[in-house]
Protein backbone atom coordinates (compact mmCIF):
# COMPACT_ATOMS: atom_id res chain seq x y z
CA UNK A 1 0.00 0.00 0.00
CA UNK A 2 2.72 2.48 1.05
CA UNK A 3 4.81 1.39 -1.92
CA UNK A 4 1.85 2.09 -4.21
CA UNK A 5 1.27 5.56 -2.73
CA UNK A 6 4.99 6.35 -3.02
CA UNK A 7 4.95 5.21 -6.68
CA UNK A 8 1.90 7.41 -7.34
CA UNK A 9 3.57 10.44 -5.76
CA UNK A 10 6.75 9.84 -7.78
CA UNK A 11 4.77 9.58 -11.02
CA UNK A 12 2.82 12.75 -10.18
CA UNK A 13 6.09 14.60 -9.49
CA UNK A 14 7.57 13.38 -12.80
CA UNK A 15 4.44 14.44 -14.73
CA UNK A 16 4.32 17.85 -13.04
CA UNK A 17 8.02 18.38 -13.67
CA UNK A 18 7.52 17.55 -17.35
CA UNK A 19 4.59 20.01 -17.58
CA UNK A 20 6.63 22.78 -15.93
CA UNK A 21 9.59 22.14 -18.25
CA UNK A 22 7.34 22.36 -21.34
CA UNK A 23 5.86 25.62 -20.05
CA UNK A 24 9.30 27.09 -19.30
CA UNK A 25 10.51 26.06 -22.76
CA UNK A 26 7.38 27.75 -24.19
CA UNK A 27 6.40 24.50 -25.89
CA UNK A 28 2.74 25.31 -25.51
CA UNK A 29 -0.15 24.88 -27.98
CA UNK A 30 -1.72 28.32 -27.48
CA UNK A 31 -4.86 27.48 -29.45
CA UNK A 32 -5.52 24.51 -27.17
CA UNK A 33 -4.88 26.63 -24.07
CA UNK A 34 -7.57 29.04 -25.28
CA UNK A 35 -10.00 26.19 -25.94
CA UNK A 36 -9.36 24.77 -22.48
CA UNK A 37 -9.67 28.21 -20.86
CA UNK A 38 -13.12 28.56 -22.40
CA UNK A 39 -14.03 25.05 -21.21
CA UNK A 40 -12.76 25.65 -17.68
CA UNK A 41 -13.65 29.32 -17.28
CA UNK A 42 -16.46 30.57 -19.46
CA UNK A 43 -18.44 27.32 -19.37
CA UNK A 44 -18.27 27.19 -15.58
CA UNK A 45 -19.36 30.78 -14.90
CA UNK A 46 -23.08 29.95 -14.70
CA UNK A 47 -22.64 27.09 -12.25
CA UNK A 48 -20.25 29.21 -10.13
CA UNK A 49 -22.76 32.06 -10.22
CA UNK A 50 -25.69 29.90 -9.08
CA UNK A 51 -23.73 28.16 -6.32
CA UNK A 52 -22.05 31.31 -4.98
CA UNK A 53 -25.15 33.46 -5.20
CA UNK A 54 -27.23 31.03 -3.15
CA UNK A 55 -24.40 30.32 -0.71
CA UNK A 56 -24.20 34.09 -0.18
CA UNK A 57 -27.93 34.22 0.49
CA UNK A 58 -27.82 31.25 2.87
CA UNK A 59 -24.89 32.78 4.75
CA UNK A 60 -26.68 36.12 5.14
CA UNK A 61 -29.75 34.26 6.42
CA UNK A 62 -27.81 32.12 8.91
CA UNK A 63 -25.64 34.97 10.18
CA UNK A 64 -28.70 37.17 10.54
CA UNK A 65 -30.57 34.61 12.62
CA UNK A 66 -27.50 33.83 14.72
CA UNK A 67 -26.88 37.52 15.47
CA UNK A 68 -30.55 38.04 16.38
CA UNK A 69 -30.18 35.22 18.90
CA UNK A 70 -27.14 36.90 20.47
CA UNK A 71 -27.74 40.63 19.97
CA UNK A 72 -31.49 40.77 19.24
CA UNK A 73 -30.79 42.41 15.87
CA UNK A 74 -28.99 41.39 12.66
CA UNK A 75 -25.53 42.89 13.14
CA UNK A 76 -22.22 41.96 11.50
CA UNK A 77 -24.07 40.23 8.63
CA UNK A 78 -22.03 41.80 5.84
CA UNK A 79 -18.77 41.70 7.80
CA UNK A 80 -19.01 38.02 8.65
CA UNK A 81 -20.32 37.10 5.22
CA UNK A 82 -17.60 38.98 3.34
CA UNK A 83 -14.90 37.61 5.56
CA UNK A 84 -15.96 33.97 5.35
CA UNK A 85 -16.71 34.10 1.62
CA UNK A 86 -13.51 35.76 0.50
CA UNK A 87 -11.14 33.90 2.80
CA UNK A 88 -12.60 30.44 2.80
CA UNK A 89 -15.87 29.59 1.10
CA UNK A 90 -15.34 30.98 -2.39
CA UNK A 91 -11.91 29.38 -3.02
CA UNK A 92 -12.99 26.00 -1.64
CA UNK A 93 -16.44 26.04 -3.22
CA UNK A 94 -15.09 27.05 -6.64
CA UNK A 95 -12.37 24.41 -6.45
CA UNK A 96 -14.97 21.77 -5.61
CA UNK A 97 -17.16 22.88 -8.53
CA UNK A 98 -14.20 22.79 -10.92
CA UNK A 99 -13.17 19.38 -9.57
CA UNK A 100 -16.61 17.96 -10.23
CA UNK A 101 -17.11 19.64 -13.58
CA UNK A 102 -13.69 20.07 -15.15
CA UNK A 103 -11.55 17.55 -13.27
CA UNK A 104 -13.96 14.72 -14.03
CA UNK A 105 -14.06 15.75 -17.70
CA UNK A 106 -10.26 15.83 -17.94
CA UNK A 107 -9.89 12.34 -16.43
CA UNK A 108 -12.68 10.88 -18.56
CA UNK A 109 -11.31 12.47 -21.76
CA UNK A 110 -7.74 11.34 -21.21
CA UNK A 111 -8.87 7.89 -20.06
CA UNK A 112 -11.03 7.47 -23.16
CA UNK A 113 -8.10 8.58 -25.32
CA UNK A 114 -5.95 5.98 -23.63
CA UNK A 115 -8.29 3.05 -24.25
CA UNK A 116 -8.81 4.07 -27.88
CA UNK A 117 -5.01 4.18 -28.39
CA UNK A 118 -5.07 7.93 -29.12
CA UNK A 119 -2.29 8.49 -26.57
CA UNK A 120 -0.17 5.88 -28.38
CA UNK A 121 -1.03 7.61 -31.65
CA UNK A 122 0.35 10.85 -30.23
CA UNK A 123 3.62 9.09 -29.38
CA UNK A 124 3.90 7.67 -32.90
CA UNK A 125 3.33 11.17 -34.26
CA UNK A 126 6.30 12.41 -32.26
CA UNK A 127 4.28 14.20 -29.59
CA UNK A 128 4.37 13.59 -25.88
CA UNK A 129 0.76 13.43 -24.58
CA UNK A 130 1.83 15.45 -21.54
CA UNK A 131 2.96 18.24 -23.84
CA UNK A 132 -0.09 18.12 -26.09
CA UNK A 133 -2.84 17.36 -23.55
CA UNK A 134 -1.69 18.15 -20.02
CA UNK A 135 0.07 21.50 -20.54
CA UNK A 136 -2.97 23.28 -22.00
CA UNK A 137 -5.28 21.93 -19.27
CA UNK A 138 -2.71 22.81 -16.62
CA UNK A 139 -2.45 26.45 -17.76
CA UNK A 140 -6.20 26.79 -18.25
CA UNK A 141 -7.00 25.58 -14.74
CA UNK A 142 -4.16 27.53 -13.16
CA UNK A 143 -5.39 30.83 -14.57
CA UNK A 144 -9.14 30.29 -14.70
CA UNK A 145 -9.81 28.90 -11.23
CA UNK A 146 -8.53 32.03 -9.43
CA UNK A 147 -10.56 34.20 -11.82
CA UNK A 148 -13.65 32.10 -11.10
CA UNK A 149 -12.91 32.46 -7.39
CA UNK A 150 -12.99 36.26 -7.74
CA UNK A 151 -16.32 35.94 -9.60
CA UNK A 152 -17.57 33.66 -6.83
CA UNK A 153 -16.67 36.34 -4.26
CA UNK A 154 -18.65 38.93 -6.19
CA UNK A 155 -21.66 36.65 -6.81
CA UNK A 156 -21.73 35.51 -3.18
CA UNK A 157 -21.57 39.08 -1.87
CA UNK A 158 -24.38 40.07 -4.28
CA UNK A 159 -26.51 37.14 -3.10
CA UNK A 160 -25.90 38.17 0.51
CA UNK A 161 -26.74 41.77 -0.33
CA UNK A 162 -30.13 40.88 -1.84
CA UNK A 163 -31.09 38.80 1.19
CA UNK A 164 -29.75 41.34 3.68
CA UNK A 165 -31.82 44.08 2.03
CA UNK A 166 -35.04 42.10 1.70
CA UNK A 167 -34.90 40.14 4.98
CA UNK A 168 -32.84 42.22 7.41
CA UNK A 169 -33.58 45.64 5.91
CA UNK A 170 -29.89 46.51 5.67
CA UNK A 171 -29.37 49.24 3.09
CA UNK A 172 -27.08 48.58 0.16
CA UNK A 173 -24.72 51.38 1.13
CA UNK A 174 -24.44 50.09 4.72
CA UNK A 175 -23.92 46.55 3.42
CA UNK A 176 -21.11 47.56 1.08
CA UNK A 177 -19.43 49.89 3.52
CA UNK A 178 -19.32 46.99 6.00
CA UNK A 179 -18.00 44.65 3.31
CA UNK A 180 -15.30 47.11 2.24
CA UNK A 181 -14.22 47.77 5.81
CA UNK A 182 -13.94 44.05 6.56
CA UNK A 183 -12.18 42.89 3.38
CA UNK A 184 -8.63 44.15 3.13
CA UNK A 185 -6.13 43.43 0.36
CA UNK A 186 -4.58 40.76 2.57
CA UNK A 187 -7.97 39.15 3.21
CA UNK A 188 -8.57 39.02 -0.53
CA UNK A 189 -5.16 37.55 -1.24
CA UNK A 190 -5.64 34.93 1.46
CA UNK A 191 -8.38 33.28 -0.62
CA UNK A 192 -6.89 34.20 -3.98
CA UNK A 193 -3.51 32.56 -3.26
CA UNK A 194 -5.24 29.42 -2.04
CA UNK A 195 -7.18 29.16 -5.30
CA UNK A 196 -3.92 28.82 -7.31
CA UNK A 197 -2.90 25.83 -5.19
CA UNK A 198 -6.36 24.29 -5.50
CA UNK A 199 -6.14 24.68 -9.29
CA UNK A 200 -2.86 22.78 -9.29
CA UNK A 201 -4.34 20.01 -7.15
CA UNK A 202 -7.36 19.58 -9.43
CA UNK A 203 -5.47 19.56 -12.71
CA UNK A 204 -2.55 17.40 -11.55
CA UNK A 205 -4.76 14.69 -10.03
CA UNK A 206 -7.22 14.74 -12.97
CA UNK A 207 -4.49 14.45 -15.61
CA UNK A 208 -2.63 11.78 -13.65
CA UNK A 209 -5.74 9.65 -13.18
CA UNK A 210 -6.63 10.10 -16.86
CA UNK A 211 -3.21 9.08 -18.16
CA UNK A 212 -3.14 6.12 -15.78
CA UNK A 213 -6.69 4.89 -16.30
CA UNK A 214 -7.12 1.17 -16.88
CA UNK A 215 -7.62 -0.35 -20.28
CA UNK A 216 -11.40 -0.63 -20.31
CA UNK A 217 -14.42 1.64 -19.96
CA UNK A 218 -15.19 0.44 -16.42
CA UNK A 219 -11.68 1.43 -15.33
CA UNK A 220 -12.09 4.86 -16.94
CA UNK A 221 -15.26 5.35 -14.87
CA UNK A 222 -13.43 4.23 -11.76
CA UNK A 223 -10.52 6.57 -12.50
CA UNK A 224 -12.93 9.48 -12.96
CA UNK A 225 -14.62 8.80 -9.62
CA UNK A 226 -11.24 8.42 -7.90
CA UNK A 227 -9.98 11.61 -9.50
CA UNK A 228 -12.89 13.63 -8.09
CA UNK A 229 -12.68 11.96 -4.67
CA UNK A 230 -8.90 12.35 -4.31
CA UNK A 231 -8.98 15.94 -5.56
CA UNK A 232 -11.64 16.93 -3.04
CA UNK A 233 -9.87 15.25 -0.12
CA UNK A 234 -6.54 16.79 -1.12
CA UNK A 235 -8.16 20.22 -1.42
CA UNK A 236 -9.56 19.97 2.12
CA UNK A 237 -6.23 18.76 3.55
CA UNK A 238 -4.22 21.44 1.74
CA UNK A 239 -6.78 24.07 2.74
CA UNK A 240 -5.90 23.52 6.39
CA UNK A 241 -2.15 23.69 5.82
CA UNK A 242 -2.36 26.64 3.43
CA UNK A 243 -4.59 28.57 5.83
CA UNK A 244 -2.15 27.88 8.67
CA UNK A 245 0.75 29.02 6.51
CA UNK A 246 -0.96 32.16 5.27
CA UNK A 247 -2.10 33.12 8.78
CA UNK A 248 1.47 32.60 10.02
CA UNK A 249 2.68 34.84 7.19
CA UNK A 250 0.07 37.38 8.30
CA UNK A 251 -1.78 37.23 5.02
CA UNK A 252 -5.22 37.36 6.65
CA UNK B 1 16.50 -1.24 -42.47
CA UNK B 2 14.82 -2.82 -39.46
CA UNK B 3 16.58 -5.50 -37.40
CA UNK B 4 14.73 -7.37 -34.67
CA UNK B 5 17.15 -9.39 -32.55
CA UNK B 6 16.19 -11.97 -29.94
CA UNK B 7 13.15 -10.09 -28.65
CA UNK B 8 11.32 -11.45 -25.61
CA UNK B 9 8.13 -10.08 -24.11
CA UNK B 10 6.03 -11.41 -21.30
CA UNK B 11 2.73 -10.19 -19.75
CA UNK B 12 2.21 -11.64 -16.29
CA UNK B 13 2.77 -15.38 -16.59
CA UNK B 14 2.20 -15.44 -20.35
CA UNK B 15 5.27 -15.48 -22.60
CA UNK B 16 4.04 -13.62 -25.68
CA UNK B 17 7.28 -13.34 -27.64
CA UNK B 18 10.12 -15.83 -27.11
CA UNK B 19 13.20 -14.91 -29.10
CA UNK B 20 12.02 -13.14 -32.24
CA UNK B 21 14.64 -12.54 -34.93
CA UNK B 22 14.22 -11.04 -38.38
CA UNK B 23 15.51 -8.29 -40.69
CA UNK B 24 13.53 -6.11 -43.05
CA UNK B 25 15.21 -4.45 -46.01
CA UNK B 26 14.08 -1.20 -47.56
CA UNK B 27 11.19 -1.09 -50.05
CA UNK B 28 9.96 -4.46 -48.87
CA UNK B 29 6.43 -5.41 -47.82
CA UNK B 30 6.63 -7.84 -44.94
CA UNK B 31 3.48 -9.41 -43.57
CA UNK B 32 3.47 -10.74 -40.02
CA UNK B 33 0.89 -13.47 -40.03
CA UNK B 34 -0.59 -15.37 -37.14
CA UNK B 35 -3.82 -16.19 -35.39
CA UNK B 36 -5.62 -13.66 -33.16
CA UNK B 37 -4.00 -12.94 -29.80
CA UNK B 38 -0.67 -14.49 -30.74
CA UNK B 39 1.33 -11.27 -30.17
CA UNK B 40 1.52 -9.70 -33.62
CA UNK B 41 0.39 -6.26 -32.41
CA UNK B 42 2.75 -6.50 -29.43
CA UNK B 43 5.62 -7.12 -31.84
CA UNK B 44 4.61 -4.14 -33.97
CA UNK B 45 4.36 -1.90 -30.88
CA UNK B 46 7.83 -3.03 -29.82
CA UNK B 47 9.18 -2.13 -33.27
CA UNK B 48 7.76 1.41 -33.03
CA UNK B 49 8.91 1.78 -29.40
CA UNK B 50 5.47 1.91 -27.77
CA UNK B 51 6.35 -1.17 -25.73
CA UNK B 52 9.74 -2.11 -24.33
CA UNK B 53 10.87 -5.69 -24.83
CA UNK B 54 11.93 -7.65 -21.74
CA UNK B 55 15.05 -8.68 -23.65
CA UNK B 56 16.48 -8.21 -27.13
CA UNK B 57 16.92 -5.22 -29.39
CA UNK B 58 15.18 -3.46 -32.26
CA UNK B 59 17.36 -1.46 -34.63
CA UNK B 60 15.91 1.01 -37.09
CA UNK B 61 18.47 2.48 -39.49
CA UNK B 62 21.22 1.23 -37.14
CA UNK B 63 19.78 2.94 -34.06
CA UNK B 64 18.82 0.68 -31.19
CA UNK B 65 15.41 2.05 -30.24
CA UNK B 66 15.17 -0.03 -27.07
CA UNK B 67 18.06 1.88 -25.54
CA UNK B 68 18.03 5.28 -27.25
CA UNK B 69 16.98 8.57 -25.67
CA UNK B 70 13.47 10.01 -25.95
CA UNK B 71 14.83 12.60 -28.38
CA UNK B 72 16.34 9.92 -30.65
CA UNK B 73 13.17 7.87 -30.41
CA UNK B 74 11.12 10.85 -31.57
CA UNK B 75 13.58 11.39 -34.42
CA UNK B 76 13.20 7.74 -35.45
CA UNK B 77 9.42 7.94 -35.23
CA UNK B 78 9.47 10.69 -37.84
CA UNK B 79 10.54 7.98 -40.25
CA UNK B 80 7.62 5.75 -39.28
CA UNK B 81 3.92 5.96 -40.04
CA UNK B 82 1.77 3.78 -37.82
CA UNK B 83 -1.75 2.61 -38.59
CA UNK B 84 -3.52 1.38 -35.48
CA UNK B 85 -5.87 -1.58 -35.38
CA UNK B 86 -8.84 0.65 -34.42
CA UNK B 87 -7.48 3.60 -36.47
CA UNK B 88 -6.95 5.69 -33.25
CA UNK B 89 -7.98 8.93 -34.94
CA UNK B 90 -8.12 11.93 -32.60
CA UNK B 91 -11.85 12.21 -32.08
CA UNK B 92 -11.84 15.88 -31.13
CA UNK B 93 -10.17 16.80 -34.43
CA UNK B 94 -11.52 16.75 -37.98
CA UNK B 95 -10.14 14.45 -40.68
CA UNK B 96 -8.09 17.39 -42.00
CA UNK B 97 -6.61 18.14 -38.58
CA UNK B 98 -5.87 14.46 -37.99
CA UNK B 99 -3.90 14.17 -41.22
CA UNK B 100 -2.24 17.56 -40.75
CA UNK B 101 -1.15 16.65 -37.21
CA UNK B 102 2.06 14.83 -38.18
CA UNK B 103 2.88 17.49 -40.77
CA UNK B 104 2.65 20.21 -38.13
CA UNK B 105 4.82 18.18 -35.75
CA UNK B 106 7.45 16.88 -38.15
CA UNK B 107 7.76 19.45 -40.92
CA UNK B 108 8.18 23.17 -41.39
CA UNK B 109 5.44 23.28 -44.02
CA UNK B 110 3.37 26.43 -44.38
CA UNK B 111 -0.40 26.23 -43.89
CA UNK B 112 -0.89 26.14 -47.69
CA UNK B 113 1.64 23.34 -48.13
CA UNK B 114 -0.04 21.37 -45.34
CA UNK B 115 -3.44 21.86 -46.98
CA UNK B 116 -2.05 20.70 -50.34
CA UNK B 117 -0.47 17.59 -48.78
CA UNK B 118 -3.61 16.69 -46.79
CA UNK B 119 -5.75 16.87 -49.93
CA UNK B 120 -3.12 14.85 -51.82
CA UNK B 121 -3.15 12.14 -49.12
CA UNK B 122 -6.93 12.02 -49.09
CA UNK B 123 -6.83 11.55 -52.88
CA UNK B 124 -4.38 8.66 -52.47
CA UNK B 125 -6.82 6.89 -50.14
CA UNK B 126 -9.84 7.85 -52.27
CA UNK B 127 -11.44 10.02 -49.62
CA UNK B 128 -11.58 13.45 -51.22
CA UNK B 129 -14.04 15.93 -49.75
CA UNK B 130 -14.30 14.58 -46.20
CA UNK B 131 -11.76 16.94 -44.62
CA UNK B 132 -14.37 18.65 -42.46
CA UNK B 133 -15.84 15.45 -40.97
CA UNK B 134 -15.12 14.22 -37.46
CA UNK B 135 -14.00 10.58 -36.96
CA UNK B 136 -17.39 9.56 -35.47
CA UNK B 137 -19.01 10.49 -38.80
CA UNK B 138 -16.85 8.00 -40.72
CA UNK B 139 -17.44 4.33 -41.49
CA UNK B 140 -14.93 1.66 -40.41
CA UNK B 141 -13.28 1.57 -43.83
CA UNK B 142 -13.08 5.36 -44.03
CA UNK B 143 -11.46 5.47 -40.60
CA UNK B 144 -8.84 2.91 -41.62
CA UNK B 145 -8.07 4.82 -44.82
CA UNK B 146 -7.92 8.14 -42.92
CA UNK B 147 -5.48 6.51 -40.49
CA UNK B 148 -3.41 5.36 -43.45
CA UNK B 149 -3.49 8.88 -44.91
CA UNK B 150 -2.33 10.26 -41.54
CA UNK B 151 0.48 7.71 -41.45
CA UNK B 152 1.81 8.52 -44.92
CA UNK B 153 1.24 12.29 -44.84
CA UNK B 154 4.75 13.24 -43.70
CA UNK B 155 6.46 10.87 -46.16
CA UNK B 156 7.78 8.29 -43.73
CA UNK B 157 10.32 5.67 -44.78
CA UNK B 158 8.40 2.92 -43.01
CA UNK B 159 4.69 2.27 -42.63
CA UNK B 160 3.55 -0.13 -39.93
CA UNK B 161 -0.04 -1.33 -40.27
CA UNK B 162 -1.82 -3.22 -37.51
CA UNK B 163 -4.66 -5.27 -39.01
CA UNK B 164 -5.46 -2.68 -41.71
CA UNK B 165 -8.18 -4.84 -43.28
CA UNK B 166 -9.84 -6.24 -40.17
CA UNK B 167 -13.63 -6.04 -40.23
CA UNK B 168 -13.82 -4.62 -43.73
CA UNK B 169 -15.71 -5.94 -46.77
CA UNK B 170 -13.81 -7.60 -49.60
CA UNK B 171 -13.89 -4.54 -51.88
CA UNK B 172 -12.49 -2.35 -49.13
CA UNK B 173 -9.86 -4.97 -48.25
CA UNK B 174 -8.70 -4.98 -51.86
CA UNK B 175 -8.57 -1.15 -51.90
CA UNK B 176 -6.42 -1.02 -48.78
CA UNK B 177 -4.15 -3.79 -50.07
CA UNK B 178 -3.69 -1.86 -53.29
CA UNK B 179 -2.78 1.25 -51.32
CA UNK B 180 -0.08 -0.68 -49.45
CA UNK B 181 1.32 -2.04 -52.73
CA UNK B 182 1.34 1.53 -54.13
CA UNK B 183 3.35 2.68 -51.11
CA UNK B 184 6.10 0.26 -52.10
CA UNK B 185 6.26 1.90 -55.53
CA UNK B 186 6.92 5.19 -53.69
CA UNK B 187 9.87 3.58 -51.89
CA UNK B 188 8.14 2.97 -48.58
CA UNK B 189 8.90 -0.15 -46.56
CA UNK B 190 5.78 -1.67 -45.02
CA UNK B 191 5.22 -4.07 -42.16
CA UNK B 192 1.67 -5.33 -42.10
CA UNK B 193 0.25 -7.35 -39.25
CA UNK B 194 -2.73 -9.48 -40.15
CA UNK B 195 -4.42 -12.81 -39.59
CA UNK B 196 -5.91 -12.65 -43.09
CA UNK B 197 -3.79 -14.95 -45.25
CA UNK B 198 -5.51 -13.81 -48.46
CA UNK B 199 -4.36 -10.24 -47.88
CA UNK B 200 -0.91 -11.56 -47.00
CA UNK B 201 -0.70 -13.31 -50.36
CA UNK B 202 -1.93 -10.24 -52.18
CA UNK B 203 0.59 -7.78 -50.79
CA UNK B 204 3.56 -9.57 -49.25
CA UNK B 205 7.09 -9.81 -50.58
CA UNK B 206 7.82 -11.87 -47.52
CA UNK B 207 5.70 -13.53 -44.86
CA UNK B 208 6.69 -14.06 -41.24
CA UNK B 209 4.52 -16.54 -39.44
CA UNK B 210 4.24 -16.01 -35.71
CA UNK B 211 3.25 -19.05 -33.73
CA UNK B 212 3.63 -19.79 -30.03
CA UNK B 213 5.85 -16.75 -29.48
CA UNK B 214 8.27 -17.64 -32.27
CA UNK B 215 8.69 -16.94 -35.98
CA UNK B 216 8.15 -20.41 -37.44
CA UNK B 217 8.27 -19.35 -41.08
CA UNK B 218 10.14 -16.57 -42.86
CA UNK B 219 9.83 -16.68 -46.65
CA UNK B 220 7.93 -15.77 -49.77
CA UNK B 221 4.18 -16.22 -50.20
CA UNK B 222 4.83 -19.02 -52.68
CA UNK B 223 7.24 -20.84 -50.37
CA UNK B 224 4.75 -20.90 -47.50
CA UNK B 225 2.54 -23.22 -49.54
CA UNK B 226 5.21 -25.92 -49.56
CA UNK B 227 6.36 -25.42 -46.00
CA UNK B 228 5.78 -28.59 -43.99
CA UNK B 229 3.95 -27.48 -40.90
CA UNK B 230 0.50 -28.50 -39.66
CA UNK B 231 -0.47 -25.01 -38.58
CA UNK B 232 0.43 -23.51 -41.94
CA UNK B 233 -1.38 -26.28 -43.81
CA UNK B 234 -4.52 -25.63 -41.75
CA UNK B 235 -4.24 -21.89 -42.26
CA UNK B 236 -3.97 -22.26 -46.01
CA UNK B 237 -6.65 -24.90 -46.22
CA UNK B 238 -9.22 -22.87 -44.29
CA UNK B 239 -8.61 -19.77 -46.28
CA UNK B 240 -8.97 -21.71 -49.56
CA UNK B 241 -5.90 -19.97 -50.84
CA UNK B 242 -4.82 -22.95 -52.93
CA UNK B 243 -7.40 -21.90 -55.47
CA UNK B 244 -5.43 -18.79 -56.44
CA UNK B 245 -2.01 -20.43 -56.69
CA UNK B 246 -3.11 -23.65 -58.37
CA UNK B 247 -4.48 -21.80 -61.35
Amino acid sequence: MLKKIFKCICEIVIMTKAVIIYILKCEVFLEDVLVQMIAVGWKSVLIVFLSSFFIGMVLALQIGYASINFFSEPVFVATTLGFSLVMELSPVLTAIIITAKVGATITAELGAMKITEQLDALYTLGTNPIKYLAVSRFLACFFMLPILTVFSNVFGICGGMILSKSMWKITISTYFSEILSSITVKTFFHGFIKSFFFALIVVIISCYKGFNAGNNTKEVGKSTTNSVTYSMITIFIFDYFLTSLLVTLKIK
Amino acid sequence: MIKVKNVYKRFGIKNVLCGINFDISSKEIVVILGSSGIGKSVLLKIIVGLLKPDAGTVEIDNINITKCSTFDLQRIRRKIGYVFQEAALFDSLTVYENIAFGLKMFTTFTEDEIKFRVIECLKIVNLEGIEHLKPYELSGGMKKRTALARAIAYNPNYVLCDEPTMGLDIVMIHKINKLIIDLKKKGITSIVVTHDIKSAYEIADRILLLYDGKIIFNGTPLAIKYYENDYIKKLIKYSQIYEKYDK
